[in-house]
């Protein structure tokens, strides 16, 4: 990668304000950020425009209901997960891993139903799948003729590869992706998202780093078709064909 | 344990982000008080629908409360981090949904021509943003500025995608960005433009 001035950096800001970089430019420009403080400053600077510009949306009044689902869905997330005491606390023992893979709804994934209107939640499909299947070779086997519309799923997944673990949290048709456990990348890296459609792997824009605790959250906008979703580590700003074997592969319930 | 309302009540957006980081309920309910309908009103601007707005909100403030220690103060506010997990969801849905109606229900756009079957998505989110009513400060910007911001912002197209469709240089195409968004940042008073 050839090294970039600091004023293309910084001309990127705006698109980044607008939220208008392609993932790989965001990410580039996330880790120039962190360590240019001419940058930030002229970010925070940019910033009250988007501010200005999304407070001069007309405002609408939401329902009651919105907040009130919300914070339903909240405490059943505290009650199912509870506040831990700070404590220097050992790694997760592969007892507690298992329980929590195990549990999968109980630890919250499955609090999002609560976010549903009542009209909807008698509609609402939870399924519950663990999608373990090492390498790219998977059978697709079961495609269907009709796309049937997704309605909001939970499907739980644990990788063979590392300890990864999570769910794909489906809404209509698109998902998003939240894993825990997930090994830190090597200088210059990021995970990629792809889906296989058939015999068909397709890259995606779904480009993301874990955070700290080893946390991620992703989104896949379009999960049409989609037999098998799979992340794999991959050179920043991603690739056109898998470089490294899948470390999760997530087979979609049709 | 959680904070108290009236203590709540006194932080700031980054300190109840903290906070919610920690599992505290009272400062989630804060935080989300402070942005819900600014939130809602963002959803309903990209959407055009109340129910589907409202799923929205409430998706992205639980993804907030499940990764309240995702927030990076160095990237920018608490609030415009919110306010962008809102958006982002609110364009999402709208992909999603776009992707479901196959037909276009206007072709006044010569960019709609040629452009393959499977990229009509952004095509009909094309036409219904640039169809639609230009509010707010954006609207005293000149309309190249506007255009490029709200196709962007509203859209959820990407620089290069802007270019594409209204067949400028990308240099353009961020010329205009900037000079909107310091116009409205109240920064510059000239109508001028970067070309490059």
């Amino acid at each position: 990668m050839s090294p970039r001035s600091h004023e293309s950096w910084k001309e990127q800001l705006p698109a980044y304000l607008l939220e208008a970089l392609s993932p790989g430019e965001k990410i580039d420009l996330e880790h120039h950020l962190g360590g240019c403080a001419e940058c930030q400053a002229e970010l925070r600077w940019l910033e009250p425009a988007k501010e200005r510009l999304v407070e001069q949306v007309e405002q609408v009044q939401p329902s009651p209901g919105m907040k009130s689902r919300l914070m339903a869905a909240v405490q059943e997330d505290l009650e199912a997960n509870p506040v831990e005491e700070p404590s220097a606390a050992p790694a997760p023992s592969e007892k507690a891993r298992s329980r929590q893979r195990e549990a999968g709804s109980k630890f919250g994934w499955l609090s999002f139903g609560q976010l549903l209107r009542p009209a909807t939640l008698g509609a609402l499909a939870v399924v519950l799948f663990a999608g373990v299947i090492t390498g790219y070779a998977v059978n697709g086997g079961d495609e269907t003729t009709e796309s049937p519309t997704l309605a909001q799923q939970v499907v739980p997944f644990t990788s063979v590869v590392g300890r990864a673990d999570g769910a794909m949290i489906t809404t209509g048709s698109s998902g998003t992706l939240q894993i825990t456990n997930l090994k830190k990348l090597d200088d210059g890296e990021v995970y990629q998202a792809w889906v296989q459609k058939g015999q068909s792997i397709v890259p995606t824009d779904s480009l993301f780093t874990p955070r700290k605790d080893g946390t991620a959250t992703t989104s896949i906008p379009n999960l049409h078709d989609v037999d098998v979703v799979m992340i794999s580590a991959e050179p920043r700003g991603g690739s056109e064909q898998p470089t490294s074997a899948p470390i999760i592969t997530i087979e979609m319930p049709t | 344990m959680n904070i108290t309302p009236q203590a709540a009540a006194k932080l700031d957006d980054e300190e109840l982000l903290t906070l919610v980081g920690q599992r505290d309920q009272v400062a989630f309910e804060a935080f989300y008080d402070r942005f819900e309908r600014r939130a809602f009103s963002l959803a309903y601007r990209v959407l055009g629908e109340r129910l589907a707005a409202e799923d929205t909100v409430q998706e992205a403030f639980f993804s907030i409360w499940k990764s309240g220690e995702r927030f990076d103060s160095s990237r920018g506010s608490a609030g415009a981090w919110a306010l962008g997990i809102v958006r982002n969801r609110a364009i999402d849905t709208l992909r999603s949904k776009a992707s479901k109606t196959p037909t276009l229900d206007s072709d006044d756009d010569g960019i709609l021509e040629s452009r393959a079957a499977d990229e009509r998505t952004d095509e009909q989110a094309f036409v219904r943003e640039t169809q639609r009513e230009v509010r707010g400060a954006i609207s005293e910007l000149p309309e190249k500025q506007s255009k490029v911001i709200n196709l962007a912002f509203f859209g959820g197209f990407s620089q290069s995608e802007i270019s594409s469709m209204l067949d400028l240089p990308l240099g353009t195409v961020k010329g205009r960005m900037r000079l909107g968004l310091e116009k409205i940042r109240g920064g510059l008073a000239d109508e001028g433009e970067v070309i490059s």
